[in-house]
């Protein structure tokens, strides 16, 4: 199964998901930026923060 | 009259009553219009839809009304190209032809009579539509996205999502497969820093069928020969007659698409109705907006006939050609919206021998990376009907030896099903066998059924 990359925001607690290569940058720089969908905040993983892999299924 | 959106709308009003409602109430472009499609789709409706008051993303009503579903049934693609709905593809394949566009006067075109330029260009004063829940935000899904090759200076046209991420800042999606991510990186592999684009928003639906073409050329060119007569084009104000535009355009956003910035794009409901997942993508800068003093803005509703219908019939005319050229006995090809019109395809077909079907699907499986399941039928199966194609499968198949199965083969990312770009393909034949002398006989109520008109004994429309 395809697998999406569920994340969490920090100030609502809803969960969207990243793309396979975005959630690569993300592991490769918890720095990256990331935006949630529904309340628009910006937000950082930060270090030691990993993003929940989650199979479609 | 020149062929435009409004041309079209007259033609719909006059011709196909019913087929195009207009709404006064005000609507608000976060999820109210993509909720009413999706009831009305709900409802077996599929009428095209024009708001005239809804809110732009400053809050105002917006000076544009919003135009959707507009390719949302076969009928009105095929009014768009003087045709049939089983002549569609047909049609289709035989405008697929260039004709070069006209230079017409500037000054005369109706996409130039607003201009907005430099700091004066504002995309929150058009009513971009945010369409579902999970989605980044309002997403331009109309716009033909139109750059230009270096090495050969044609143009390519694609209708991909676009992010309006502020006033004068778009972020743009389009697939690593495609000729627009193609042309992208030769710019990116040569250290330009930007290349320029047009996004053009509304348009006759011809244009838009045109611009969908598989044909590797001069796109332009081809919307001409769908539209049946040369695209009126003018200079575009960043560039002048280096990047022509629309004349008849509704709208046209003129950009710098950057090779080097990226930002933060999707989530996306997209035609699978599935979200596909946030990303990182190019940034373009608009330069400049010119519009029509009374434009529409057109929006394609994700995940929804409109969104699935505009490239069915491109794709079943390139499929129809490639079978052709293989098994000179099909007779037509059909991607239901059931299969979200990229996933399935019924192919009917007049067998030569009983190796004609797994041949078929053979050949279209691997003529388009999203296609993923094909049924074969005979000519006596209406490939527009999916409850005939089912039967089809219920009393023609026997899956031991009419079920092909292919894995690991090149699929979509949207399909969530799938392996990232990795899916199992397969294919059914549903078609008698070829010597039928000792199959069963398919039941009719005699030759008669080919007379009746049900007018003649009740009013269809008033029976449930």
């Amino acid at each position: 199964m395809s697998k999406v990359f569920y994340v969490t925001c920090p100030k609502c607690q809803k969960r969207y998901y990243l793309d396979r290569l975005l959630h690569e940058i993300v592991m490769r720089d918890p720095n990256q930026h990331l935006r949630c969908p529904y309340c628009k905040t910006e937000f950082k993983l930060g270090a030691g923060t990993a993003a929940q892999a989650a199979s479609a299924k | 009259m020149e062929k435009d959106l409004h041309h079209f709308i007259q033609h719909l009003q006059e011709r196909r009553p019913g087929s195009l409602v207009r709404i006064s109430k005000e609507v608000d472009p976060v999820f109210e219009i993509p909720a009413i499609v999706t009831c009305m789709e709900n409802r077996k409706k599929h009428a095209a839809l024009i708001f005239d008051h809804v809110r732009n993303l400053k809050g105002e009503i917006s000076k544009l009304p919003v135009v959707v579903n507009l390719f949302g049934s076969r009928e009105r693609l095929a009014d768009a190209i003087d045709s049939t709905v089983p002549q569609l593809a047909f049609d289709y394949i035989a405008k697929e032809v260039p004709i070069p566009p006209v230079a017409v006067n500037r000054n005369s075109a109706p996409v130039k009579q607003v201009i907005q330029t430099g700091d004066a260009v504002d995309l929150f004063e058009l009513p971009v539509i945010t369409h579902n829940e999970m989605d980044l935000g309002p997403y331009l899904t109309a716009g033909s996205a139109w750059v230009k090759d270096p090495d050969n200076g044609w143009t390519n046209c694609a209708i991909i999502r676009i992010f309006v991420a502020s006033p004068n800042q778009l972020v743009v999606n389009f697939n690593a497969a495609r000729h627009m991510a193609h042309i992208f990186r030769k710019y990116k592999e040569r250290g330009i820093p930007s290349l320029p684009m047009v996004v053009v928003n509304g348009h006759h639906p011809a244009f838009y069928m045109g611009a969908q073409t598989k044909l590797l050329t001069d796109e332009i060119e081809i919307i001409g020969g769908v539209m049946g007569q040369g695209l009126e084009m003018v200079p575009s104000e960043t560039w002048g007659e280096k990047m022509m535009v629309p004349a008849n355009a509704e709208l046209v956003i003129e950009a710098e698409l950057s090779t080097q910035n990226y930002d933060l794009e999707a989530p996306f409901g997209e035609y699978t109705q599935y979200y596909g997942g946030q990303r990182m993508n190019p940034i373009a800068m608009v330069t400049a907006m010119t519009r029509k003093k009374n434009a529409y803005y057109l929006d394609i509703m994700p995940g929804r006939a409109d969104h699935m219908l505009l490239d069915a019939p491109q794709i079943e005319a390139y499929l129809y050609n490639r079978i052709k050229a293989v098994i000179p006995g099909v007779t037509g090809v059909h991607m239901p919206v059931s299969g979200t019109a990229r996933l399935h395809a019924y192919i009917q077909v007049k067998k030569a021998t009983d190796s004609d079907p797994r041949t078929i699907i053979a050949t279209a499986l691997s003529s388009d990376y999203r296609l993923k399941h094909v049924i074969v039928v005979d000519e006596d199966v209406d490939i527009y009907d999916d409850e005939q194609v089912l039967w089809a499968v219920a009393t023609r198949s026997q899956w031991d030896k009419d079920l092909i199965v292919i894995p690991g083969m090149l699929g979509t990312r949207l399909d969530p099903s799938g392996n990232d770009t990795a899916t199992t393909k397969g294919g059914i034949d549903a078609t008698k066998p070829a010597d039928d002398s000792s199959f069963a006989q398919r039941i009719k109520p005699g030759a008669i059924i080919d007379r009746i008109r049900l007018e003649e004994y009740f009013e269809p429309t008033s029976v449930s």
